[in-house]
């Protein structure tokens, strides 16, 4: 390390050393966070601004950049709408804030994995979210979306049978009033004709929109609520702990039906009425866990480093509490995704949303002769419900480093 | 005090975990008895086993990942072979147990005296008023100023040296023949915890229990104990009469503990160093790479057996074996005799 | 005399008890109740007491992690030497009156060792940086310099470079209390606060702790306030005691004069609570019974006269000093109508053993017996009154008794403060029983 100045502790000359504020000093997440989120708010602006209603947003930017013929070969012709940003933005934000301090600190990273993979089925449950996760994003580049075709309607899937009273056209073999599944259907199509597979890669994406952008709210909202509630006490936190009362007390439900009555169903208000209405807990949790931290000697140490009130909450209070809350936002995903479910399954979701839930509905009619279109999704909603507690159970045991250091003495 | 048969005898007490990087050997082969009256202290650094070495006579070891073996015998019956309910039974009668964190150890949500009558009534069928006299008595007896009045307080309202007095209220609920002590003072002031030592001096002149106590302060030792273990890394370094251990330590590692005890004008850095991996405890004497006497016989073999020094004083150290010339120890010991005796001279 | 780099004068803090809807004052615990002192540069001064006797409070109010109700912290130390006072007598040096940036450049120059190795450390990140925040904190960008100072001050405390990436819950507890060290060091303060930083540790550890900040403060020549309940601790780093009893300062004075020549009543029992590592001298001490009362409501007068062995006779009496005392704590616990007639009475019939009744006689022996006061008071009008109060408990009227013991028994202990007593140049304590030994001492606010 060659620096000019002398690097002892007690030779420092105090007077000398100058704070550079600026961009340089930002952490890299920080500077990773703004790199990619200034392109996706222009792109944003650009969409509400200059982009027609009917007008795909690629296509005008193609044509707007001089470049449509590359757009074009490269097939970009992505119409991408408000959710879809917010999805992105909450994917950037996993990626920087979760990952990437994961691979920087490869010593906690390594401590951790040691810890959770004492849990093996929180192990299998990791890996089939991953999978979820890697379909979701990218499956909807390869698989189109699932175009209703009434001629296929009902076709059953691969090495399975369907009686042919019930459709109107095999896609396969048809013998002795039977017609067989094939390749080009691997599970099956609904009775609108949509294929299965292609319907429930592009409701992963769906469900990873959910599962997204409600932590990210519930998130911030408690995060925010519950720190600040907290540090401050008196009466602010007085106020945020009552308005927090209500909101656990809000009967979210009603008001969503409500809400659809007037506006109609969309996924955006499924998730926005949903997560305002479900960071209470995480509120309280949040608050209770940064009290007791603020008790802990580091924090006095901390104050006594000469360190801000800004700096003391936001490295050391914050760390300590949201960790213990990813525990209670993989607890809560499940529910978000099962409310969906279940309003789809009810007929109040979105019917043109191309969900799980919507997939598992269109199937309602039909489950004499055509289960598969509700076991098929069934199947992977309830095994993904399942890992994310086994998920959240394993998080709470490996996200605590004091409970070991104590067993080991 | 009259020894007589002894009230415990544990023999080849070895306690293993199984943990992510292997097995654990946290005591290993420790054999030690305490007689009937008698307060047998097993002193020793924290991670050298004695908490272990006494959870595992009472059974309190979680198994797996632990696992105990050899024998424990209070009065002539062998606790290992002993079934869960016979066991607790045994827990409850003739053994107590009182920890060093009495907030830890205590139930909040219930009063002190609703925990002391409850453990009286799971052993004696004694009925409601009478257990809440009974246990009024017992608070008066440990020392606890205005019984009745405290008898309905809870645990958050007692202070520290409080709570650990209700501790051994409640460990004398069965009328233990054995009290084991595990760093009950540690976490006090000093002045409480001369308080407590007192209180439990006193208690076993009245009640006639044996006492094992455990602790890392010699200092406390001192102050209580009959005879003394000295225990490190899972091994029992030396063993004798408390006068034997204090006025001739023998075993260097004794008199590097001794010279710890904090006191006016003597310099001392504590014991370089620090114990041996428990996952791979070196060959020879355990002590033998923090030893300041150690030579090449020190590392090979197996820790070195017990020798009897003088009737009832063990050492385990290669230097009192025939043929190694023992006052290269008992050298640096006499210095630090002349100093200890100095130092008692300044406190008066 | 040079200037002291610290100096504490009068400093109290009071937490106010709140209560009622209106959450209205309704009384005050004097955590810290007008202590003065002054630390000299290179000097180690020690404040010693039990849990409760506000010694904790003391050290958080001077580096101003809480905000003192009263008095002034003046703290010389850093290049703030030789300021004198303002013409409104407010001291430019003024811990308690620093303003944001002031306060900020003071972290600089004083920090702080913790007690609990264990929770003062942030689990979540690494001791290098833990350690490297402080200078971050003051503005020192390089990271890469910041790394290379905390690397090289690791090894001064014993640890190792590599240590830097290790979390804490990878140390034991005797190093994390060496990074603790190296934290308070980081920042070449010329003051540290240590807050009982041994006493979570064993006995070996502490020896090693002890002797590594010796060594330190050797090479580093900084000034420590050393916080101990510990009379033995205190005495391997201390230069100078400060004995603190519920608020207040009871005695202070050179180390060596305090061990050899205790003045104080509390400090001769804090000293013999010491455990002697000697088996043949058991149970030789001062025992000193119960705990510090509580602070809301103190004791008046000597607020250790409670507590005494050696609390003073009324003049006119003479009683053995074991019967004073139990006469005093029989009237104290009368006063507070604590007297349980009820658990004294089933006493009595146990220790009589005939099953018809208990007579007031066994009741008032019981009594006498249970608080160690002799059956026949040689002192006769002592006697009597004990007898007068005995019967009127019986009798169930507990406000004539407390009047016949309130009346009959006083010590001057508490209806007096004792004052400041100066033995030798720099060692005083406050006891009645010292009035006469030495001359009164009114320190000067803010001497330079």
């Amino acid at each position: 390390m060659a620096t000019e100045q002398p690097d002892t502790f007690d030779e420092v000359n105090w007077e000398s050393v100058r704070s550079s504020s600026g961009i340089v000093n930002l952490a890299l997440k920080t500077k990773l966070m703004l790199i990619t989120t200034l392109p996706l708010l222009a792109l944003w602006l650009y969409d509400r601004v200059a982009v027609g209603q009917r007008e795909k947003t690629f296509v005008q930017l193609g044509k707007d950049l001089g470049l449509s013929g590359p757009f074009e070969t490269l097939g970009l012709t992505w119409n991408p709408a408000g959710l879809d940003y917010i999805f992105i933005f909450t994917i950037f934000l996993f990626a920087f804030y979760m990952i990437l301090p994961l691979y920087e600190n490869p010593r906690m990273t390594r401590y951790y994995w040691k810890e959770f993979k004492r849990n093996r089925p929180a192990v299998v449950s990791l890996v089939w979210l991953a999978f979820v996760f890697v379909v979701g994003i990218i499956g909807p580049l390869f698989i189109d979306k699932p175009e209703p075709d009434i001629l296929k309607s009902f076709q059953p899937p691969v090495y399975a049978t369907v009686d042919t009273a019930n459709i109107v056209q095999c896609v396969g073999e048809a013998s002795g009033g039977t017609c067989q599944g094939t390749w080009q259907h691997p599970l099956g199509t609904t009775g609108s004709g949509r294929d299965v597979l292609a319907f429930m890669v592009h409701g992963t994406t769906i469900t990873m929109k959910i599962a997204f952008i409600t932590t990210l709210i519930v998130a911030l909202i408690g995060i925010s609520v519950g720190t600040i509630s907290a540090y401050s006490g008196g009466w602010v936190d007085e106020t945020l702990m009552r308005m927090t009362d209500i909101v656990l007390a809000f009967p979210t439900l009603i008001f969503f039906l409500m809400i659809t009555y007037i506006y109609g169903a969309s996924l955006g208000l499924f998730i926005v009425i949903f997560a305002t209405f479900a960071w209470g807990g995480a509120a309280r949790y949040i608050r209770s866990k940064a009290l007791s931290v603020a008790e802990e000697e580091f924090i006095d140490a901390t104050r006594i480093s000469g360190a801000s009130r800004y700096r003391v909450v936001r490295r050391h209070i914050v760390p300590n509490t949201a960790s213990s809350i990813i525990t209670n936002l993989t607890l809560l995903v499940p529910g978000f995704l099962l409310a969906e479910a279940q309003l789809s399954f009810l007929g109040l979701g979105d019917a043109g949303l191309l969900s799980w839930g919507q997939l598992i509905a269109s199937g309602r009619s039909s489950l004499e002769y055509a289960p598969w279109i509700i076991l098929a999704p069934g199947f992977i909603l309830f095994f993904t419900i399942l890992a994310f507690n086994f998920l959240g159970d394993a998080l709470l045991d490996a996200l605590n480093p004091e409970a070991e250091s104590e067993a080991e003495k | 005090m009259s020894v007589n048969d002894n009230l415990l005898e544990v023999k080849n007490l070895t306690t293993e975990f199984r943990t992510d990087n292997g097995m654990l050997t946290a005591v290993d082969a420790v054999d030690f008895s305490i007689g009937e009256g008698e307060t047998v202290c097993i002193v020793g650094e924290s991670g050298s086993g004695k908490t272990v070495a006494t959870e595992s006579i009472t059974g309190l070891v979680k198994e797996p990942p632990g696992k105990v073996s050899g024998t424990v015998e209070l009065e002539g019956k062998d606790l290992q072979s002993m079934n869960k309910k016979e066991l607790r039974q045994v827990r409850g009668d003739n053994i107590a147990h009182i920890f060093q964190n009495p907030q830890e150890a205590m139930n909040h949500c219930y009063s002190i005296g609703w925990q002391i009558t409850e453990a009286l009534q799971v052993h004696q069928d004694v009925p409601d008023d009478e257990a809440r006299k009974r246990g009024i008595d017992l608070l008066e007896r440990v020392g606890l100023a205005n019984a009745s009045a405290r008898f309905d307080d809870y645990p958050h309202e007692l202070s520290g040296g409080q709570k650990q007095r209700a501790m051994i209220a409640m460990a004398l609920v069965g009328n233990p023949d054995l009290l084991i002590a595990d760093e009950p003072t540690t976490a006090l002031d000093v002045t409480v915890q001369a308080q407590i030592l007192k209180l439990l001096n006193e208690l076993q002149e009245d009640y006639g229990m044996s006492i094992l106590f455990v602790t890392h302060d010699l200092g406390v030792v001192a102050e209580i104990a009959d005879r003394v273990v000295v225990m490190y890394a899972g091994k029992v370094m030396e063993r004798g009469d408390v006068f034997d251990i204090f006025e001739e330590p023998s075993h260097p590692y004794t008199q590097a503990l001794m010279e710890c005890i904090p006191d006016k004008g003597r310099e001392t850095d504590g014991i370089p160093g620090t114990l041996p991996n428990p996952y791979n405890t070196p060959d020879g004497c355990r002590f033998a790479p923090r030893c300041d006497h150690a030579n090449e016989d020190c590392t090979i073999g197996d820790q070195p057996e017990e020798i009897e020094i003088e009737r009832n004083h063990e050492v385990s150290c290669v230097y009192y074996q025939s043929g190694y010339d023992s006052s290269v120890v008992r050298d640096s010991e006499l210095e630090s005799d002349s100093s200890s005796t100095e130092m008692g001279a300044t406190d008066d | 005399m040079t200037e002291p780099i610290l100096s504490v004068r009068n400093l109290k803090k009071h937490y106010p008890i709140k209560s009622g809807l209106l959450n209205r004052k309704v009384g005050a615990t004097k955590a810290v109740d007008g202590i003065s002192f002054d630390v000299h540069p290179g000097e180690t001064v020690g404040l010693v007491g039990e849990s409760g006797c506000g010694k904790s409070t003391a050290a958080t109010s001077i580096i101003r992690l809480e905000d003192a109700t009263d008095g002034e912290v003046i703290f010389n130390g850093g290049n703030r030497a030789s300021e004198t006072r303002r013409e409104d007598g407010a001291h430019p040096n003024d811990v308690t009156e620093f303003n944001k940036r002031e306060l900020k450049q003071f972290r600089r120059d004083a920090q702080m060792i913790f007690q609990d190795p264990s929770s003062s450390f942030n689990p979540r990140m690494t001791v290098g940086s833990a350690v490297a925040e402080l200078l971050l904190v003051h503005g020192m960008d390089d990271k890469p310099r910041r790394r290379a100072i905390v690397e090289d001050l690791l090894e001064r405390v014993g640890l190792s470079a590599e240590d830097y990436d290790r979390y804490p819950h990878e140390f034991s507890g005797g190093q994390k209390q060496r990074i603790g060290l190296a934290r308070a060091l980081v920042l070449n303060p010329d003051f540290i606060v240590a807050d009982e930083p041994v006493s979570a540790l064993d006995v070996s550890i502490k020896a090693e702790i002890l002797s590594l900040i010796n060594d330190l403060q050797e090479k580093y020549g900084m000034s420590m306030l050393f916080i101990s309940h510990d009379m033995s601790v205190i005495s391997k780093v201390c230069d100078r005691v400060a004995v603190m009893y519920l608020g207040e300062i009871v005695e202070i004075g050179d180390v060596d004069e305090i061990f050899e020549n205790p003045q104080h009543p509390y400090t001769e029992a804090l000293l013999s609570a010491i455990p002697t590592p000697d088996p043949r001298s058991r149970n030789e001490g001062i025992e000193l019974k119960g705990t510090v009362p509580s602070p809301t409501n103190p004791p008046s007068g000597c607020r250790f006269h409670t507590r005494c062995h050696r609390v003073i006779q009324p003049p006119d009496m003479e009683f053995e000093q074991e019967s004073w005392r139990a006469i005093l704590n029989f009237r104290d616990r009368v006063a507070q109508e604590a007297i349980d007639l009820e658990s004294i009475r089933e006493n009595a019939l146990g220790s009589q053993d005939s099953g018809s009744g208990v007579t007031d006689q066994a009741i008032k022996s019981q009594i006498r017996s249970e608080f160690g006061i002799p059956e026949r008071i040689e002192e006769p009008t002592a006697e009597t009154a004990v007898e007068e109060a005995l019967d009127a408990l019986v009798n169930e009227d507990t406000d004539s008794a407390r009047e016949h013991l309130m009346s009959t028994f006083e010590t001057p202990c508490e209806t007096s403060k004792p004052e400041q007593i100066e033995h030798e140049p720099g060692h005083r304590s406050a006891c009645h029983l010292n009035t006469s030994k030495g001359k009164t001492v009114e320190l000067t606010p803010g001497d330079d």
